[in-house]
């Protein structure tokens, strides 16, 4: 009888054992409910400390300085003659190295003060490394990188598109690219690096990069008979070398009707496989539907997240204060979803620019193919709305490139000028400027070889796509 | 009959290699060449009839009329020499590097299209890098 009894007591204790494990599981590990469907709304917080005590978390690799700051070419100069490196160069990466930690070691302790246009120029001609970004940037957000107190002086340096560093006399020039003022920011610190670099150009080489200020291509020319050009920013590097590109192709992350994937997506986007309603759009595109949240993911890898109501949405964490902050936190979720279909050797993303719209933020990011961004339809390849701190819209065409054996000869910058000239010139208005040009993969759905274009960037804000090759 | 149009085919293949030979540029032309046109050409760097400079590499930059050929010349023994020749596309912009000599170093641009010819001229003076040096110790003391 006895035995019976102990029986009985062992199967009880057993079974109630399981169901608290299991309940535990289904309540703060799978979390079968949606953020805005969530049974303990009424003390969240509480909730989400518990549960986060039960839950694993994804590795998510902090985003790296490259990243963010994405230099498109470095040019080292010394005596009127210059070299260029591309993120498609083997020594690109070491140089860019070397200018992180001078930058680093600048926001330890600099002085600023103003410099004039004159002297920039005659400063971008001598020894020096000169940094150019796809997008601007500010001392705001380089320093928050570097975990630099906020100074006065940065509301002002804002707009940097370009950094001119002097080795010789330790210093970091930034321009602000709306209002035109120049920056000088001294410092002591250790530049035998970058001397070593700059001085490894040879006086001898042929002069097949240089400012367009050289040129003479920024100013109106004193005859005022001869051909009327439009006029180039000062600071573009005209480059008359032609670059030999790998081609590629699209590779697809996301394989149709996969449903695992999907769930894996899912779980990203705290939705679950088994709670939201599916249904299938005629092209085959998946809609998952949870209470206040919708996914799509469409056959050619395009995946849209939307929370249909602003109070909801993803969280990204605490601590979100500045710009800086959410670009990080949208970057790391960006990476996070990225580990479900992991990225090819060669593939990467870097942050392109961030929008106010009210109060919220677009964070854009761009693909990346050996350093190349690609234009995927003729947008940025991701894109997250990021309200208060929560993620309430996010879109990607979840895709990778590879190399399809082929190598392509860049056009050199003139002839894109020409080429660019034959499509837009004659629209163009006497203040239209060019602000920049640059090469980037175009993508557009269809194509299955996949070239260089060259982008030209207007004052007004217009971007041409000129053919590359 | 077959005389006549023989003589008129050999007069027209003439005028017509003449007419090549008067709009194609030559490669040497004297000191005082002058154009018989303007508003072709821009000289946009050198922007200035003369300059210094201690670079033995320069570049040559300017817009040119849609189409026409430029060609640049450095004067030597007394004549200007061809030294860069090549055709400019629907912009117009053109950027040449040019290896000069230490010293002074006279260039002679041309542009022509549709039997219009322009010429601008430029001297780049190259200092040696000791003057520049010598200067500088100048100005130090």
């Amino acid at each position: 009888m006895k035995l019976r009894e102990f029986f009985k007591t062992l199967i009880l204790t057993a079974l109630v054992i399981s169901s608290v494990v299991l309940a535990s599981k289904i309540w703060f590990s799978e979390e079968l409910w949606s953020d805005g469907y969530n049974s303990f709304s009424y003390n969240s917080f509480i909730f989400s400390k518990i549960s986060s005590l039960f839950r694993k978390e994804p590795k998510v690799r902090s985003l790296e300085y490259n990243q963010i700051f994405f230099p498109k070419q470095l040019m080292i100069t010394n005596s009127g003659v210059a070299y260029l490196l591309n993120p498609t160069d083997e020594e690109y990466v070491p140089v860019n190295e070397d200018i992180k930690q001078v930058l680093d070691r600048m926001f330890e302790d600099f002085n600023v003060t103003e410099i004039g246009n004159d002297e920039f120029k005659k400063l971008c001609k001598a020894p020096s490394v000169f940094v150019d970004f796809y997008n601007n940037t500010s001392f705001k957000m380089l320093g928050d990188y570097f975990g630099a107190e906020d100074r006065a002086e940065f509301s002002e340096i804002i707009n940097i598109r370009q950094l001119l560093i002097t080795p010789e006399e330790p210093a970091i020039y930034a321009r602000n690219n709306q209002s035109g003022k120049i920056y000088r920011c001294s410092f002591n610190g250790d530049m035998e690096k970058l001397l070593k670099i700059t001085d490894s150009v040879s006086e001898n080489s042929q002069r097949l990069y240089s400012y367009a200020f050289e040129n003479g291509f920024d100013l109106l020319p004193e005859d005022s008979n001869g051909p009327k050009r439009m006029l180039l920013d000062p600071y573009i590097i005209i480059n008359i070398g032609e670059t030999d590109i790998p081609e590629t192709e699209a590779v697809m992350l996301i394989k149709e009707k996969d449903s695992e994937t999907h769930a894996k997506f899912l779980e990203m986007f705290n939705m679950g496989i088994n709670t939201s309603r599916y249904f299938s759009e005629k092209d085959g595109t998946a809609n998952y539907i949870e209470n206040y949240a919708k996914l799509r993911i469409n056959k050619f890898g395009y995946l849209e997240y939307t929370s249909m109501d602003e109070l909801k949405g993803l969280e990204l964490g605490e601590g979100i204060s500045s710009e800086y902050d959410i670009i990080k936190s949208a970057g790391e979720f960006l990476e996070q979803v990225n580990g479900v279909c992991p990225l090819p050797e060669g593939n990467g993303y870097v942050f392109n620019r961030l929008e106010k719209d009210g109060d919220k933020y677009r964070v854009y990011f761009d693909i990346t193919y050996n350093g190349i961004p690609v234009i995927v339809g003729s947008q940025s390849n991701v894109e997250i709305t990021v309200d208060g701190t929560k993620i309430v819209s996010y879109k990607q065409s979840v895709i990778a490139f590879k190399d399809n054996g082929k190598k392509l000869k860049v056009k050199n910058m003139i002839t894109a000028l020409d080429a660019f000239y034959s499509v837009y010139g004659t629209k163009a208005s006497g203040d239209v400027k060019i602000t920049d040009m640059y090469n980037t993969y175009y993508y557009n759905g269809n194509n299955k070889n996949i070239g260089v274009k060259w982008i030209v960037s207007l004052s007004n804000n217009e971007q041409v796509v000129v053919e590359g090759k | 009959m077959k005389t006549v149009s023989k003589i008129t085919v050999l007069m027209l293949v003439i005028s017509l290699m003449m007419s090549v030979c008067a709009f194609a540029a030559p490669d040497v032309l004297p000191l005082d060449v002058s154009g018989n046109a303007g508003g072709i050409l821009t000289v946009t760097n050198p922007a200035s009839a003369s300059i210094s400079s201690y670079d033995k590499q320069h570049n040559i930059s300017g817009y040119a009329a849609s189409g026409a050929t430029v060609t640049i010349y450095s004067a030597m023994s007394g004549r200007y020499c061809a030294i860069r020749r090549f055709t400019v596309g629907a912009s117009g912009v053109f950027v040449q590097p040019v290896t000069l000599s230490r010293g002074r170093n006279d260039l002679l641009i041309r542009a022509d299209i549709n039997g219009q010819v322009q010429y601008v001229k430029r001297t780049v003076n190259v200092l040696s890098i000791n003057f520049f040096n010598l200067l500088k110790g100048f100005s130090l003391n």
